[in-house]
C-alpha cells in the first residue's frame, strides 16, 4: 500500500504538477503568489493576504502549491518562513503582517530536483525519471540513449510595500539565474516604461525570452502577452498599457557545474501590479 | 481642459522673474452625489513637474483614516508615501477632515516644500476618491511666473468643475 501511494504521488507530480504533454523538455505550470494589495498605507502595521497556486490561466487557481518553501525578506534584511498557511487542493493561502515600512520580498522556491530524460526501445520512446545523473546511471536500461539530466530550479516572487518603497531586498546574489528590478515593482505605471534585468551568475543574461501577461486571460481570447528577448544588456524593457496584476516569466537553460546534471533549467516568475495613471 | 484666458504676456517674459510670488488659487467643487452609501471623498491637490518622480508640493489633503490614503492613488505614489508615514510636518496646514459637497478655495503661495518659488511649466493635479464610489483625477498644466492666467477644467464624476487662477 505504501509503495502504491508513493508511486501515485510520483506520477501525480511528474504528470500534472510540473509537466504537461509528452515533450521531453520541461513544461511547467506557472507558479504565482498574488497579494490582496501591493502597496499599503498607514502608521500601524498592515495585514495582507496572499494566494499561491500554479496555473496556466493568469490568475487562475489550479494546483495546490505548498507554502512551506516561501521565504519572506523584510526591508531590514531579516528572512523568515511563514508562520502559518492553509493548503487547499487548488491553492494555498497565507496572511502576512507588514510591521516594517518599506518593501518586502516574498519568494516561493520549489525545492530543486533532478529530471532525466532518455529514449529506449525499438521505437525510440521518450521516457523520463526523477533521478540525478549518478542515480540514473544505475536505473537506466542498457539500451537507453539521448540521455539528458536537468536540475530544475523554479521560483516565484512578489514585492509588496508599506508606505514609502525601498530597494534593500533587490540586491542580486550574483549566483544562478536572477530577475532584478530596475523600476520598483510597486511603481509600474500604465503607459510608462518599466525596466528589469536578467542575469546569470551576476552577468547580464542575453537572448532570454520573457513573457509578460496581464491578468484575466480567462475572460479574453488573446493572452495579450508582451514577449521580449533580452539583448546583451540583459534588460527587460516594456510599457504595459493595461492596469491590474501581471505575471512575468523568464526561463534559462545553462550548463550544469555539478556532476549530477548536464544542464540547469531555471524558471523565474514575478507577480506585479500595473497602477492606473 | 482648456486654457480660456491668456492675458497679454509681459515684455521680457523669457527672463523668469523669481523675485515676486504669484499666488495661485484653486477653486474646486465636490458634486452632490445621490447615493445611499455616500461617504465624503478623500481629496488631494498637489503640484508636479514633468519628469519628476515626486510631487513638489501638496496644496490640500482631505481625509479621515491614513489606512485608505493609498487609494488616493497618484497622490499617494507621488507624495503621500514619502512624507505622510514619517509623521513629517510638511503637510501641516494643508490637511483637513473630509468635506461635504460644495465649492472650496485652496490658496497656494507658489512655493515648493523647501520654500523655493516655482516658475515655468508645472502641473496641478486634483484627485478625489470615494468609498463605494469612483475616482476622478484631473490635471492642468500651468505656467508660473508668467503673469496672470486663468484656467478652467471640466468636471469629472467626483470632482469639478475647477477654476485655477495664477497671479492676480
Amino acid at each position: 500500500m505504501k509503495m502504491i501511494k508513493q508511486r501515485l504521488g510520483y506520477l501525480a507530480l511528474a504528470s500534472s504538477v510540473l509537466f504537461a504533454g509528452a515533450s521531453a523538455s520541461v513544461q511547467a505550470h506557472p507558479m504565482w503568489i498574488l497579494p490582496s494589495e501591493f502597496s499599503t498605507s498607514g502608521d500601524a502595521s498592515q495585514w495582507l493576504t496572499f494566494d499561491v497556486t500554479a496555473s496556466h490561466a493568469v490568475f487562475g487557481f489550479d494546483k495546490g502549491v505548498s507554502a512551506d518553501n516561501i521565504e519572506v525578506t523584510s526591508p531590514d534584511g531579516d528572512q523568515n518562513p511563514l508562520d502559518s498557511f492553509f493548503k487547499g487542493h487548488r491553492r494555498s493561502v497565507f496572511d502576512l503582517e507588514l510591521t516594517q515600512e518599506g518593501t518586502y520580498r516574498i519568494q516561493g522556491q520549489r525545492p530543486p530536483f533532478y529530471f532525466t530524460s532518455y529514449k529506449s526501445g525499438k521505437r525510440d520512446t521518450a521516457k523520463r525519471m526523477m533521478a540525478d545523473k549518478v542515480n540514473a546511471k544505475e536505473k537506466l536500461p542498457a539500451n537507453a540513449r539521448d540521455i539528458k539530466t536537468e536540475l530544475i530550479d523554479m521560483s516565484t516572487v512578489v514585492y509588496v510595500s508599506r508606505n514609502a518603497p525601498s530597494d534593500t531586498v533587490f540586491k542580486p546574489k550574483g549566483k544562478g539565474f536572477e530577475l532584478t528590478p530596475i523600476t520598483h515593482p510597486n511603481d509600474i505605471i500604465q503607459g510608462e516604461e518599466a525596466n528589469f534585468i536578467l542575469s546569470q551568475n551576476g552577468e547580464p543574461a542575453a537572448g532570454v525570452e520573457v513573457e509578460i501577461t496581464p491578468g484575466g486571460t480567462r475572460y479574453r481570447n488573446d493572452r495579450n502577452s508582451i514577449k521580449i528577448t533580452t539583448d546583451a544588456s540583459g534588460e527587460v524593457n516594456f510599457t504595459p498599457e493595461q492596469a491590474g496584476p501581471w505575471l512575468m516569466y523568464a526561463e534559462l537553460t545553462a550548463p550544469s557545474e555539478s556532476s549530477l546534471a548536464d544542464e540547469v533549467w531555471s524558471a523565474r516568475y514575478l507577480t506585479f501590479e500595473v497602477i492606473p495613471q | 481642459m482648456k486654457h480660456i484666458i491668456l492675458l497679454p504676456l509681459l515684455v521680457g517674459c523669457l527672463s523668469i522673474n523669481t523675485a515676486h510670488a504669484e499666488p495661485v488659487t484653486v477653486e474646486l467643487q465636490l458634486p452632490v452625489i445621490g447615493s445611499g452609501q455616500y461617504k465624503r471623498p478623500f481629496v488631494a491637490v498637489w503640484v508636479e513637474q514633468e519628469g519628476e518622480r515626486k510631487a513638489l508640493q501638496t496644496l490640500a489633503l482631505w481625509y479621515d483614516d491614513k489606512k485608505w490614503l493609498k487609494d488616493v492613488r497618484r497622490w499617494w505614489r507621488k507624495a503621500g508615501r514619502y512624507e505622510m508615514a514619517k509623521e513629517s510636518v510638511s503637510f501641516d496646514g494643508v490637511t483637513a477632515a473630509t468635506r461635504a459637497p460644495g465649492t472650496y478655495t485652496i490658496k497656494w503661495d507658489g512655493r515648493d516644500k523647501n520654500g523655493d518659488l516655482l516658475s515655468g511649466k508645472h502641473f496641478i493635479y486634483m484627485e478625489s476618491v470615494r468609498e463605494h464610489g469612483n475616482r476622478t483625477l484631473l490635471k492642468q498644466e500651468v505656467s508660473l511666473g508668467d503673469g496672470p492666467h486663468q484656467y478652467e477644467i471640466t468636471s469629472g464624476t467626483e470632482l469639478g468643475p475647477v477654476q485655477i487662477k495664477v497671479g492676480e
